[in-house]
């Protein structure tokens, strides 16, 4: 029912907005984006160049405060290409934004800052790789705002209601996305909740909710934090996340945490540090811990080279030796 | 029908549904003190990415960008039309100063006499420090810090770093009009006053730089 509410009510705004809106041109329609770049020397593998990733974004206001943005994914040279969001935003009340369309699900902040000319450290952290599966974007609507709570400090908040995964009972959450025509007659609806704070930290929590395996009735929780400090080229920041995956054997538990730091020695160089791990309690060959470091070279301010070396470690028998080291260059255009 | 996970916790749900009434009944005069451009630029923009140079973009261009980060990064209505009026307000400004340079080229005769368009020199009569470093405190100390030194808390995530002003060498080189000029259509990462500003302004803000000590 409240999946309903918000997304009738979003989408009769949004149908209002395109009916009462001033006409008035595309405004400043632009096509920006990113690339990454990287080479990979894996531990007892083979080594090589990746054209990761190549996202080209278009942006630009329609109508009045109709807003409209997509970005198309070429990832691996080509191998894949993906419709990472496309969505209409209607801008114009105060504290409200109603977005519909494909978006990224806001849970936490790493699937949202995961593009690697923002993300300071190649790869994925463990748990926003199989617990929340990052990038994890779904179609549905969401409601979207901030209120002041002090000067230059606000709350925010983010509602959504979305198609949600869908996929075998007990599966892998990874491949339960793209659920982009609903097989089911559930919903996930989600949220998160955040306080920013003008000296330099922010602090949330998101919860996200629904079934994905419709006949056996079979659903999946998940809860998260997520919390960041900058002050002065100094960050660190830390994020966890906890699914409950119902299963016919009862109740799975996949747990991720993260935590990452960094320092803007000159404007040109950053070491960061990052550990991530990720547990599923019962299938102990999911159980790895990760500690990438390296650093981050700004030849300019749209784009970076980071060199970083990646321990993994994972407690399965034989031990998999996977260590890698990463050179990654990275433009945000 | 909507149906939750079995044993979901519904209280975090619900609690947003009752944040959500509560923000759509709030009402505008209960809000805050409206902040500036500058200060909404410095503390957000580069909280996830390295911060864009103010001529990055055009005007228009950055209509649109700062619509699609203000929403990616929930800023409040009042910090969005601030930093839009900051970033694409300095655009317009670069723009028209553009344009009248360009008008000037044509005509070098007729305008010659009057200097920069939009920039009033300093004269004799200039100025107030007490006007100039009010101003100077609300647009300038994010980037440049409370001295001058380019040490603001915006500092760190912009290359190339602000000027330090204080730097008795450095200001000798720039001339009055070439303070004012930079001042009114900005300069690498640093944006145009010439629309948040008046001439006058622009013009006592430029003296109380000129009097900052190292």
């Amino acid at each position: 029912m409240i999946a309903k509410t918000i997304g009738l009510s979003s989408m009769l705004a949004l149908g209002c907005t395109l009916l009462l809106a001033p006409a008035a041109n595309g405004q400043g329609l632009m096509v920006t984006g990113y690339a990454n770049i990287e080479y990979i020397n894996p531990q007892g593998g083979t080594h090589t160049f990746d054209a990761h990733n190549l996202n080209l974004i278009l942006i630009g206001k329609l109508r009045g405060d109709l807003f409209a943005a997509g970005e198309i994914e070429y990832e691996h040279g080509g191998e894949e290409i993906a419709l990472e969001y496309a969505y209409l935003a209607f801008t114009r009340w105060r504290n409200l934004n109603i977005v519909a369309g494909k978006f990224i699900v806001p849970f936490g902040s790493f699937n949202v800052n995961h593009p690697a000319w923002i993300n300071k450290v190649p790869g994925r952290p463990f748990g926003f790789d199989r617990v929340l599966p990052a990038t994890y974007n779904d179609i549905g609507v969401m409601l979207r705002g901030a209120l002041p709570a002090g000067f230059l400090s606000r709350v925010t908040y983010d509602v959504w209601a979305v198609n949600g995964l869908a996929g075998a009972p007990g599966g892998d959450l990874r491949g339960m996305r793209d659920n982009l025509i609903d097989v089911d007659k559930s919903k996930s609806l989600g949220g998160r909740l955040a306080f920013v704070h003008r000296l330099g930290f922010e602090i949330a929590a998101s919860v996200l909710t629904g079934t994905y395996n419709d006949s056996l009735g079979l659903g999946v929780t998940m809860i998260g934090a997520d919390a960041a400090f900058q002050r002065s080229g100094f960050e660190i920041k830390g994020e966890v996340v906890q699914a409950t995956q119902q299963a016919p054997g009862g109740d799975l538990k996949k747990n991720g945490f993260y935590a990452q730091t960094s320092y803007l020695v000159v404007a040109w160089l950053e070491p960061t540090v990052r550990y991530s791990q990720m547990d599923f309690p019962g299938a102990s060959n999911r159980d790895l811990r990760e500690i990438s470091a390296g650093v981050s070279l700004y030849p300019s301010d749209i784009g970076a080279l980071r060199l970083f070396y990646r321990i993994n470690g994972e407690r399965s028998v034989p031990e998999v030796k996977d260590n890698q080291f990463i050179a990654q260059f990275t433009v945000g255009f | 029908m909507f149906a939750l996970a079995k044993g979901s916790k519904e209280t975090p749900l619900v609690g947003l549904g009752a944040l959500l009434l509560a923000l759509l009944v709030v009402p505008a005069s209960a809000q805050q003190q409206k902040p500036s451009g500058a200060d909404v630029w410095s503390t957000n923009c580069g909280r996830c990415h390295r911060v864009r140079a103010v001529d990055a973009y055009t005007a228009s261009q950055w209509e649109s960008v700062v619509t699609h980060m203000a929403l990616t990064a929930r800023l409040t209505y009042d910090e969005t039309q601030a930093v839009r009026e900051f970033l694409v307000g300095a655009a317009q400004a670069r723009e028209r100063a553009a344009s009248s340079a360009a008008s000037a080229s044509r005509q070098p005769l007729r305008l010659a006499s009057r200097g920069n368009v939009g920039v009033v020199p300093l004269d004799s009569r200039c100025c107030d420090p007490t006007v100039g470093g009010a101003i100077f405190k609300a647009q300038c100390v994010a980037c440049h810090g409370p001295g001058g030194k380019g040490n603001g808390p915006a500092a760190a995530a912009l290359n190339p770093r602000p000027a330090n002003l204080a730097d008795a060498a450095r200001m000798e080189k720039l001339s009055d009009d070439s303070l004012l000029q930079i001042v009114t259509a900005g300069r690498l990462t640093m944006p145009g006053y010439g629309r948040t500003l008046t001439p006058e302004q622009v013009r006592e803000v430029v003296a109380y730089v000129r009097g900052l000590k190292p």
